[in-house]
């Protein structure tokens, strides 16, 4: 019986999204949005009831928002370089696991490397710096990357961009497999270390010397469980400062500059501004923010490998979820992120409805191990391309912007 | 009018590249052949690359999708393959009794095939999708080609799964050529053309190999309709009616709807050729390199956009010469240097292309002062 419901509300939340994609009024623009917001909150409870044992219900609820934060944070990364300058970057798996790396490298412990793991010996070397230190490793690696991409190819026409960055994420992926000494290679590295842990969990089997935080010294309130509510509250403050920021950008002379350079960059070179700059400065901004949002992906996941480049979660998904949200929109990044993850955990769960196998004229077809996934990734695909052709302005759309200037009059 | 100035930027790039070919053939070791394999591997590239730049050039947008193409080719002759070693002896009882040339008429069928599919998968793509886009700005295609990368890949996943699968056509023993100073059978001769099998010969204590070259059949064929294919390219966009059309599209799109072309037949046949030759390029990655797998094609993209990028964005001919640079300089910077690992082949690639765009952006081939 759940499973028959799970499959129903599928079917009503992927018929919500065909009517939002073709109907043009508002009102039922936000209906068919409530909708849609309720299926996948229906879907993610019938899921997660399936799926997940109860007591764990809470902890599957925060993970997912954690993640899907983490996702918003990309997208609105992605959103000022597609969204406000129209740099098109689909190399974004690249500055993300950059990130990562980075930051597992400078605040992973050594003594952590390998206990508990089975895993003989590591080959690379670990700073065990504190984790700001990490997070602004990751942002100062990513934000040279981008550097050295966009000093290539901005100043050429927009497709050369979108072939070096898909080629510099190939290539750092390519260095991390194959530099065990600096990366551990393909076997990844385990146990890294999480922000504040032992200044907020109290951990009853294995305590902890309480830490000082700018001379403070915080309770140990949190048993280790409840660390993700306490992960969650950084994502939040992190979306809240980066959604913050490019606000204030999104409304300065810097992102108006922005603007007119991707409506018309002849326009924008024949009253003075400096093209390559603006865009190099834009691509470099994204690109800090992606980095960001790869060294919390490694502090809360514990653990990378060069399967953090793959480019269907850390691209293609970030880009369906800017222009299912809205393209130029930093309400919209952020909501499409909420969606999209939505979508992609809620048709996890469609593994348990659809039968093991299935029964084809040249032989057996093993559905959980060949079928599902790429037909997950087609659905994504397919709705990209459904919304390119009827509503290329996403859900939101991109808001008017008005000066700060204006406003304060 | 200015003067035309000595392009100083594009012969240095020129004499790179026989500088490295010269170091290539006197200086490193086993160079030869390693010249060899990269011409050899990039005129698998070429076939690729080729289509790349036709879409570039003529429907104005860079297609991502251009790999998965080439793999969902490769992929249905596969299929095709298997299905024609089966049926044909029981269709054809003489050709059952002969192996060989059974293996070569199947996969030529299966080449058919593949090409047919991967030209049908293309124009399919372009009816349900491109055309409606025509008329939006270029990177919303791009953004629906990246899309279509995804599917089609992920198309190819779900119908062949995610293992290796080869043709029923196993790679023959090299024999090896040697020529110059070569020291076969312990004598010094000039042109000696001795064919001998290379597991055989590299046992001789005396041998030493910098000009002999180890090749096998499947080489030789794969070299063979490559430069076929390059050479009837470039007579049907020279001389074809067809091919006037599309180079006359590819200038101006309105004024050549003006003088009576269909571009909307001139699109398709866009398609067809590039998604054809990708779908060859696909089949022949599968019988030289052994196997293929859903994500080659995706693999093959970074150092295809290369080869278009290091020739000129939108000119056949540069796409092809890049290819075979890309090629020799994979090879020859992998298999002499032993410092960098064969691993790195499309990073090889990638640093290629960032050098060219700082220095020339427009390509060997390409016309100076033209933007993008």
């Amino acid at each position: 019986m759940p499973q028959i419901i799970a499959l129903a509300l599928m079917v009503c939340s992927l018929l919500g999204l065909w009517l939002l994609l073709t109907r043009k009024t508002r009102r039922s623009r936000w209906l068919v949005f409530l909708g849609i917001l309720a299926t996948i909150a229906g879907l993610l409870g019938v899921g997660g009831a399936l799926n997940v044992n109860p007591n764990n219900m809470l902890s599957f609820l925060s993970d997912f928002l954690i993640v899907a934060g983490l996702f918003a944070v990309l997208a609105l990364g992605l959103n000022i370089q597609w969204g406000y300058t129209g740099l098109f970057n689909i190399g974004i798996a690249g500055f993300f696991g950059v990130g990562a790396y980075v930051s597992t490298i400078l605040v992973q412990d050594p003594t952590l490397m390998s206990v508990g793991t089975g895993l003989e010996g590591f080959q690379g070397h670990y700073f065990n710096l504190p984790f700001a230190v990490g997070l602004l490793g990751a942002m100062a690696v990513s934000g040279v990357l981008a550097v050295f991409v966009g000093f290539a190819t901005l100043r050429l026409r927009t497709d050369y961009l979108a072939i070096a960055t898909i080629g510099i994420s190939e290539i750092v992926r390519l260095v991390v497999q194959n530099e065990p000494t600096l990366t551990e290679g393909t076997r990844g590295i385990p146990n890294i270390p999480q922000p504040f842990y032992s200044c907020v969990v109290h951990n009853v089997n294995n305590p902890a010397p309480p830490c000082q935080l700018l001379g403070l010294q915080l309770p140990q309130f949190l048993t280790p469980a409840q660390y993700s509510w306490f992960y969650l509250v950084l994502i939040l403050v992190a979306i809240l400062l980066t959604f913050l920021a490019l606000e204030r950008i999104a409304r300065s002379p810097w992102g108006r500059a922005l603007r007119a350079i991707r409506e018309d960059e002849d326009a924008a070179q024949s009253l003075g501004k400096n093209n390559f700059g603006f865009k190099l400065q834009a691509l470099i901004v994204g690109a800090v923010i992606m980095g960001a949002a790869g060294s919390f992906y490694a502090h809360f996941i514990k653990f990378v490998s060069p399967e953090i480049f793959d480019p269907v979660q850390r691209t293609f998904l970030v880009w369906v979820m800017l222009i299912v949200g809205g393209t130029g929109n930093n309400r919209g990044a952020i909501l499409g992120a909420f969606i999209m993850w939505g979508v992609w955990v809620s048709t996890s769960f469609l593994a348990n409805v659809l039968p093991a196998t299935i029964q084809a004229p040249f032989g057996e077809i093993d559905v959980a191990a060949q079928l599902f996934g790429p037909l997950r990734v087609m659905t994504i695909a397919v709705i990209l391309e459904l919304i390119l052709l009827f509503r290329p302005r996403g859900l939101l759309g991109e808001e008017k912007q008005t000066s700060l200037l204006r406003q304060t009059k | 009018m200015q003067a035309r100035q000595f392009d100083w930027v594009k012969w240095s790039i020129w004499g790179v590249i026989a500088a490295g070919l010269i170091w290539g053939l006197f200086f490193a070791d086993k160079g030869l052949q390693a010249i060899f394999d990269g011409v050899h591997s990039g005129s698998i590239l070429l076939l690729g690359a080729v289509g790349l730049t036709l879409t570039y050039k003529i429907l104005n947008f860079a297609n991502f999708a251009h790999g998965d193409i080439l793999i969902f080719g490769a992929y249905v002759a596969f299929s095709l393959d298997w299905w024609l070693t089966n049926a044909l002896p029981s269709l054809f009882p003489d050709l059952g009794a002969d192996k060989a040339a059974l293996q070569w008429v199947a996969i030529s069928l299966a080449l058919v095939g593949g090409v047919m599919g991967a030209m049908a998968l293309a124009w399919l793509i372009d009816r349900v999708l491109y055309r409606r886009m025509r008329h939006s700005a270029p990177v919303v295609l791009v953004i629906a080609t990246f899309g279509m990368a995804l599917f089609v890949r992920n198309l190819v996943q779900a119908m062949w799964g995610v293992g290796n699968r080869r043709y029923d056509m196993l790679v023959s023993t090299p024999q090896v050529y040697g020529f110059g100073d070569v020291n076969l059978d312990g004598a010094q001769e000039f042109f000696s053309l001795a064919t001998r099998p290379w597991n055989e010969l590299i046992r001789t204590p005396d041998f030493h190999y910098s000009f002999a070259l180890s090749l096998n059949l499947m080489d030789i064929v794969t070299l063979a309709v490559a430069f076929c294919l390059a050479i009837l390219l470039h007579v049907f966009l020279k001389y074809g009616r067809t091919g006037k059309a599309m180079r006359a599209m590819s200038d101006n799109v309105d004024l050549a709807r003006v003088s009576g072309i269909n571009t909307e037949r001139m699109v398709a046949w866009t398609w067809a050729i590039g998604s054809g030759m990708a779908a060859i390029a696909g089949v022949f990655m599968g019988l030289n390199f052994a196997v293929i797998e859903p994500n080659t094609g995706a693999k093959t993209l970074l150092p295809m956009f290369a080869a278009v990028i290091l020739g000129g964005i939108g000119s056949p001919y540069g796409a092809m010469l890049g290819a075979l640079v890309i090629g020799v300089a994979q090879t020859l910077l992998v298999a002499p240097v032993t410092a960098i690992s064969s691993q790195y082949k499309p990073g090889i690639a990638f640093v290629l292309m960032i050098l060219m765009l700082l220095v020339r952006p427009q390509g060997l081939l390409g016309e100076a002062g033209r933007k993008g």
